[in-house]
């Protein structure tokens, strides 16, 4: 039994039956957060093989992503309840610099190691249950051992460099701002129908009025 | 598997360096000689020409123009020409400058006494911090005696030729003197000093050093470099020596400005179980603090590379250069001669018909601007 818009009590049994039952799985975001991080990389550019007398110069960054999300550690801080969890995490991430050794335009990989502590992430996981473990994501994901997932997304920015142009020395520093949520996914029953359902017929009542009226 | 590559003395040449040099200056000279006998030519010409024409008014100015056109063009072509010429002999006589038999001789003519036969070049010792057991830099470390050098003439045939030896690439690892403010730091090398042409804008050496927020950049003075090779039976070793630049840098902070000298070791073991290696040592004339030790910094990959600057593809080089300098010498010669024939059986139609002499020497001017534009085009591709 339902009430339909206009106060009407609907059968179900009656009326709608659907032709089937359908699960699915709506995100439900417990927490989510920004982080912003700098790292500073020792790194040697590297010319042409053949390029006898370099002329490095930098120029940005390029492709950076998070390669590996990993949770080094998990403390929950109120256990009864399970409300609140300090994390620390790893996130890997992978990205190109772009250079020049004065005569050809390069692109060197590099990667960098995050490590971020995370506290007070609020994850009322008693109320919900998390059901897949796999599912297709856009993000980077780490998926805690009691289901929740930890979805990052990154922004990169090269903040500050020093070179040395005839070696190709580079001191870079590079700031990421991570983007954090913490999602678990809730399963929803809903009836799937493959017609539309034939819904009885009942006039409004500013018409029942007029031929009350009339 | 090696990273290093010193390659011997071409000992296979007929013709050793210096005699092709001797040959390069030769067939300058001709080229010189063919030049002058060309001009000269020209010269004839134009005389004749005006002890023809004098100021007849037969003659039409728009020739006369056109002859001076032609003569102005050969003349720009002519000195663009000994341009290059003078720059190739310059070119020569630096690489005489650095071949160590003539200075030897010169040396010992003067009553200098060469220190061809002394001790090895003294250099640091191998890890001085770690012999000593302090980690402090001080005057004593830097004093060069024969008791730290492992090396002996019994066990290293020193090389007579010292500033025969050229260095090219490239070195990268890790900073493995422990007491070293950088230790463990990113160290990169790249040197191209090619001994044979001393003053090139292209020689440099450059080492970096850089950890954390610090980078240190040394720059080489080229001129100052010297390398020398010792060659044992189951390695080699390279020292390259000289003074330079040091900058010293860091975040937040002004740079730091300094000189310095530098010994590089550049270590080519046979054994395969041993890799290569280099080790740099600088010592700053004023800030004692910016002292730097490397350590061994192992070469993973083949690019640090010491070749005889002499050698084989040098040699044949000069010798190719002398071969096309020596034709191009004769063409030029027996250009002359054609144009000297022709103002030979021009001076016997003088008399009778004057426009047509007039002409002809135009038409032999102008071929001759061809002939000097062609082979200052010949000149330039040939290269030095």
């Amino acid at each position: 039994m339902a009430e339909g818009k206009t106060g009407r009590t609907l059968n179900f049994s009656s009326h709608m039956l659907p032709d089937e039952l359908v699960c699915i799985q709506a995100p439900i975001v417990l927490h989510q957060l920004s982080v912003r991080k700098n790292i500073t990389r020792n790194i040697a550019l590297t010319p042409k093989p053949d390029l006898l007398h370099p002329f490095f110069s930098f120029e940005c960054i390029k492709n950076f992503h998070i390669s590996n999300i990993k949770i080094l550690s998990k403390t929950v801080i109120n256990k009864d309840a399970a409300l609140k969890k300090n994390y620390e995490l790893s996130i890997s991430t992978i990205y190109n610099l772009a250079y020049s050794d004065g005569n050809n335009q390069l692109l060197q990989p590099d990667e960098s190691i995050f490590n971020l502590t995370l506290n007070n992430i609020c994850c009322p996981r008693f109320r919900l249950k998390c059901y897949p473990k796999e599912y297709p994501c856009v993000f980077p994901t780490a998926i805690d051992e009691d289901g929740t997932i930890i979805e990052v997304d990154a922004l990169a920015k090269d903040l500050w460099n020093m070179l040395c142009p005839c070696t190709g020395a580079l001191i870079i520093e590079i700031g990421v701002l991570f983007f954090i949520k913490f999602v678990c996914y809730k399963q929803i029953v809903v009836p799937s129908y493959t017609k539309f359902p034939p819904v009885p017929r009942h006039e409004d009542t500013e018409q029942q009025k007029l031929k009350e009226g009339g | 598997m090696s990273s290093l590559n010193i390659l011997d003395n071409g000992q296979s040449l007929n013709i050793s360096t210096q005699d092709t040099t001797k040959l390069v200056l030769i067939s300058t000279a001709r080229m010189e000689t063919a030049l002058s006998k060309l001009i000269g030519t020209i010269a004839d010409g134009l005389l004749l020409t005006s002890q023809v024409c004098g100021f007849d008014k037969h003659f039409f100015l728009s020739s006369v123009l056109n002859m001076n056109k032609a003569v102005d063009g050969f003349l720009i072509n002519a000195i663009k020409l000994q341009m290059l010429l003078q720059l190739r002999i310059d070119y020569i006589l630096r690489v005489f400058d650095t071949m160590p038999g003539i200075k030897a001789e010169d040396s010992h003519a003067a009553g200098i006494q060469a220190t061809e036969h002394n001790p090895p070049c003294p250099v640091l010792p191998e890890h001085p911090t770690e012999a000593k057991g302090k980690c402090k830099y001080s005057e004593g470390d830097y004093k060069y005696s024969k008791g730290n050098y492992n090396y002996s003439e019994k066990d290293y045939n020193y090389s007579k030729e010292d500033y025969k030896y050229s260095l090219k690439g490239r070195g990268v690892g890790l900073v493995s003197a422990h007491c070293d403010p950088f230790y463990k730091g990113i160290a990169i090398i790249q040197a191209y000093i090619n001994h044979i042409d001393k003053n090139s804008k292209d020689n440099f050496l450059c080492y970096s050093v850089h950890k954390g927020n610090t980078m240190w950049i040394f720059s080489a003075f080229p001129t100052s470099v010297k390398i020398k090779l010792f060659s044992g039976e189951k390695s080699k070793k390279a020292i390259v020596e000289g003074t330079g630049s040091i900058v010293y840098k860091e975040r937040y902070r002004s740079d730091n400005v300094d000189t310095a000298s530098f010994i590089l070791t550049i270590r080519y073991e046979d054994n395969e179980s041993k890799g290569s290696s280099f080790q740099i040592a600088i010592k700053p004339d004023k800030k004692p603090d910016f002292c730097h030790d490397s350590g061994e910094i192992s070469l993973e990959s083949p690019s640090l590379i010491i070749e005889t600057a002499g050698g084989n593809s040098t040699n044949s080089y000069l010798g190719f250069n002398a071969n096309e300098e020596f034709k191009l010498a004769n063409d030029i010669c027996a250009e002359a001669k054609k144009i000297q024939s022709v103002l030979e059986e021009l001076k016997d139609k003088v008399g009778s018909k004057y426009t047509t002499s007039l002409e002809e020497l135009i038409n032999l001017l102008k071929r001759t601007g061809q002939i000097i534009n062609q082979a200052l085009i010949q000149e330039m591709n040939l290269g030095i």
